[in-house]
């Protein structure tokens, strides 16, 4: 008898036309379907109505999600997209398709989409599944498509798969998009905190300022527990305070923990703990409520910036 | 942590109150270590309707109490969670196994 070892498989498909995009992937799809695999779509919205059309007749067998929405903070994707879907279907081999990087992904974003896509290859090291990554040719700059090789052990092009010469270490990988975050502006408002006492004050102080920028009281929930959650992390995990900055900008309201710890497991976050183990969902909650987390980790010291959008 | 202890029959219902964060958790937790050490229940309750937050570190202590009762023969089950509470169930998957499991 043969035993297979389960393979991971996490090409990224360079496309510059839609017919390009259509035939690689429905052809992804079509072929997992066939062979009874569970499959998931998650592309951002204009393309994933051109799949929804395209896959009618298989569509009963396919899982769909906006990337736009589901995946907008990418750090969110590894756990509360790519898991949760391998979880509901324990035991068996998931092909999805996952696009989380397009053209609208801003500078801010950028650095967190590409280590969440070197991350996958740690994380689905060993696992039986297929994720197939499309990247815009056409709309992307070339350091963005640059960074797609890094990223992905093969790539598709012109229909033709081919191993990716660029490919390293999924760590060594992620440590090049751990870069420094913009300035905090002059503006933002600012807390310090040094012990858990100091915590109702911080959550007074983000959920004022949340709802004054005219987010629903859920939104301003949500954000109240994420800037929480990052500060009580300081407290868990170093020996002094942090600072928490809140600022506006454009279509956004920007929340900001700077502190002396050094969060250097760049999975951190991403990997839902099970349901009976009491620890580690405070950066989790983080990822799933907010717009955007990028991290900057230092020996000496680590900043970790939240957007909720307005 | 303000609380209240009520007894329904072979029920205990604990009601805190207000904010559970990891400032008052370790209070919490040895509230419920107390209930369940104690064994003179088969259900005990976590009327959560009078708490207005609830972050990870008393989620945390939540399931260790459900853990920890499990193992004496007691059903520990979360109930009335408003919304801020529900949202944080939600999110980390632990409705079905703390509120409705």
């Amino acid at each position: 008898m043969i035993t297979e070892l389960a393979q991971f498989d996490h090409p990224g498909l360079l496309y510059t036309t839609r017919q390009e995009y259509l035939r690689g992937t429905t052809g992804f799809v079509r072929s997992a379907v066939a062979a009874g695999d569970p499959v998931l779509v998650a592309v951002p919205g204009p393309n994933l109505s051109a799949l929804r059309d395209a896959l009618a007749d298989v569509g009963a067998a396919v899982t769909f999600a906006d990337m736009a929405a589901d995946g907008r903070n990418p750090g969110r994707i590894i756990p509360g997209v790519l898991l949760a879907f391998a979880a509901r279907h324990a035991g068996r081999r998931v092909s999805i398709i996952g696009e989380p990087i397009w053209p609208g992904r801003s500078d801010v974003e950028y650095p967190a989409c590409a280590a969440h896509e070197a991350m996958i290859n740690a994380v689905f090291a060993g696992r039986d599944a297929a994720i197939l990554c499309p990247y815009d040719a056409s709309g992307l700059d070339r350091p963005r498509l640059h960074d797609a090789w890094r990223t992905h052990p093969v790539m598709i092009v012109g229909g033709a798969r081919r191993p990716s010469p660029w490919y390293g270490d999924p760590y060594r990988t992620a440590e090049n998009f751990n870069q420094p975050l913009p300035d905090v502006p002059d503006r933002a408002g600012v807390w310090r905190y040094t012990q858990p006492s100091d915590l109702a004050a911080i959550r007074r102080f983000v959920s004022a300022r949340a709802l004054a920028a005219g987010l629903s009281a859920d939104r301003a929930d949500d954000l109240t527990l994420a800037a929480n959650e990052l500060a009580e992390n300081t407290l868990r995990h170093t020996g002094s305070g942090g600072r928490l900055s809140v600022w506006l900008e454009p279509g956004l309201l920007v929340c900001q923990i700077d502190d002396h710890g050094h969060l250097a497991d760049p999975l951190a976050g991403r990997i839902p703990p099970p349901a009976k183990t009491e620890g580690g969902r405070g950066l989790i909650l983080a990822h799933e409520l907010c717009d955007l987390v990028r991290i900057h980790a230092r020996p000496d010291g680590t900043s970790i910036r939240v957007h909720i959008r307005l | 942590m303000d609380w209240t202890i009520a007894r329904e029959d072979d029920t205990l219902v604990l009601s805190p109150e207000g904010d559970l964060d990891v400032a008052n958790a370790a209070v919490l937790r040895e509230v419920l270590q107390q209930i369940v050490d104690r064994r003179d229940c088969t259900r005990l309750d976590i009327d959560m309707s009078a708490v207005t937050f609830l972050d990870s570190s008393a989620l945390g202590v939540l399931v260790a109490a459900r853990r920890a009762a499990d193992a004496k023969g007691i059903t520990l089950r979360v109930r009335e969670p408003g919304p801020m509470v529900r949202m944080v169930l939600e999110v980390t998957n632990l409705y079905e196994s703390l509120v409705t499991g």
